[in-house]
């Protein structure tokens, strides 16, 4: 059985991730902050839960080391920190930098410490939670854009580095607040894990270094 | 004259992007981190170019030279952020899994931070003025994912610090528009240097393509790498009145790099 570790495992896409991988038959590593929130995800679908900061290089390290190899990764922490931190030029410099631990290097250290497992395995599936706003940065967060769009040019980086080693690496660019609304969607959760799942299955074997946008056609306002 | 502060202004960007502002009338005020640097430029520039001092990566250092910049000269009309240009050359060769952690904060603070703090720094200025112009160099790295295996240095962390640069413009550009503020960026491909002139450029590619063929990326244009004065010229042009409605985008300086 494959085992995938979802980063953000009790947040509302990582669960959401997280029960469609299980039902494909995979092992779900729920990895969050939040470790009760975990827990009580992680008990709902089928999954085992640990707690998880992914701003802290050596505790995703030996997360990796102790849980993995994994075949599977998903970067769903973060969720929309920094998205609505408002206009840049009135923020406090002292805010930025916990942005981008989180929304960039966060997504950094997990691929950094799953990568070596895959390599060794010779194959793998990584899935990052972008966002739209990093291929069109947005007013209301520009450093949240900043690193968003980090994270959809490192997965198309990681892609040169990963090919000779079977290794698959696509982005997602789930909802925001303003597209669920347009398409008068409650919750695009479930959307996104089919994606997802997707991206990790064999049958997106071709499918590699591709930002997949979510957001029912958002972007094209 | 209008004045435009340009960090990294001692390399050879800075250079080029010195020697063309000055050309279209501007004061310029190049601030870089190694002073013999800025010094080395601002002599070889002339009457216009004036040397600072400066560590991006540290917010109050940022303000204080962008401020004394604006008393000194009367006004702060731009800003180019071109510091972290030649990050990726002291970041060793390796993957995202072989490369040391503290590169990425490295290449992270001068290219992310250092152009936040500048950014920061300006703002008031221009917002004061109801005027003003902000380039920031990004990289065609930052648009199209990092270099091939054959040539990267710290590529993952690089690219995704210059893709950061592109959507922080895009975002910027929303944000200041109003106030009559234009903010682009500029993605440079392969350029020759000071470590690297042309025929340097020509070995480098050749080797790349015989250690993997399809590597060595090079320009379709007869010209196969770019020069800093590529890079001066479209910055002067995004910072000219003649660019008076051109606001959030990249401009590809790679040549075409990034066709193939």
């Amino acid at each position: 059985m494959n085992s995938v570790l979802i980063t953000g495992g009790a947040g509302r896409l990582g669960s959401a991730i997280g029960k469609r991988l299980v039902a494909d038959g995979w092992r779900v590593l729920l990895a969050d902050k939040d470790g009760t929130a975990a827990e009580a995800a992680a008990k709902a679908i089928g999954a085992t839960a640990i707690t998880l900061d992914v701003t802290d290089l050596a505790a995703v390290e030996r997360a990796a080391a102790q849980h993995g190899p994994f075949a599977g990764l998903v970067t769903a922490a973060g969720g929309r920190f920094g998205a609505q931190a408002g206009p840049f030029t009135e923020s406090d410099p002292a805010t930025w930098r916990a942005i981008v631990e989180l929304q960039l290097k966060g997504v950094l250290n997990s691929c950094r410490s799953v990568l070596p497992g895959m390599i060794a395995a010779k194959r793998g599936g990584i899935v990052n939670i972008a966002a739209i706003e990093g291929l069109r940065g947005h007013p209301q967060g520009a450093i949240f854009s900043a690193c968003k769009g980090g994270v959809i040019v490192l997965t198309e980086t990681l892609v040169r580095e990963c090919r000779p080693h079977g290794i698959r690496v696509n982005a997602l660019l789930p909802g925001n607040p303003d597209s669920l609304a347009k398409s008068q969607a409650a919750d695009d959760a479930a959307d996104v894990a089919e994606m997802a799942a997707f991206l990790l299955s064999d049958k997106a074997a071709r499918t590699t270094g591709a930002t997949i946008d979510v957001t029912a056609g958002w972007s094209l306002h | 004259m209008p004045t435009a502060f340009v960090t990294g202004g001692g390399g050879a960007l800075g250079r080029g992007i010195g020697r063309a502002l000055i050309d279209k009338g501007w004061q310029v005020v190049l601030a870089d981190l190694k002073p013999e640097h800025a010094e080395e430029v601002a002599a070889a520039l002339g009457a216009g170019a004036t040397p600072t001092t400066l560590n991006v990566n540290e917010f109050a250092l940022a303000k204080a030279a962008i401020d004394k910049a604006a008393k000194d000269f009367g006004s702060l009309d731009a800003l180019v952020n071109c510091a972290g240009g030649t990050m990726a050359l002291r970041v060793p060769k390796g993957t995202l899994v072989e490369n040391d952690p503290e590169h990425w904060d490295r290449m992270i603070n001068v290219n992310l931070f250092g152009t936040f703090n500048c950014a920061y720094a300006a703002a008031p200025h221009m917002k004061a003025a109801k005027r003003g112009g902000i380039v920031n160099i990004a990289s065609g790295a930052g648009m199209r994912g990092g270099p091939p295996e054959s040539r990267q240095s710290g590529a993952a962390v690089y690219s995704a610090t210059k893709a950061g640069v592109i959507a922080f413009t895009q975002a910027l550009a929303q944000e200041l528009g109003p106030h009559g503020i234009r903010v682009n960026a500029v993605a440079p491909g392969r350029n020759e240097s000071r470590a690297k002139p042309l025929a340097k450029m020509i070995e480098m590619q050749q080797s790349e393509e015989a250690r993997e063929p399809g590597s060595g990326r090079a320009s379709p244009l007869p010209r196969p790498f770019g020069k800093p004065s590529d890079i001066g010229d479209a910055v002067a042009f995004l910072l000219s009145a003649e660019a008076d409605y051109i606001t959030g985008c990249c401009l590809d300086l790679t040549g075409g790099i990034r066709l193939h």
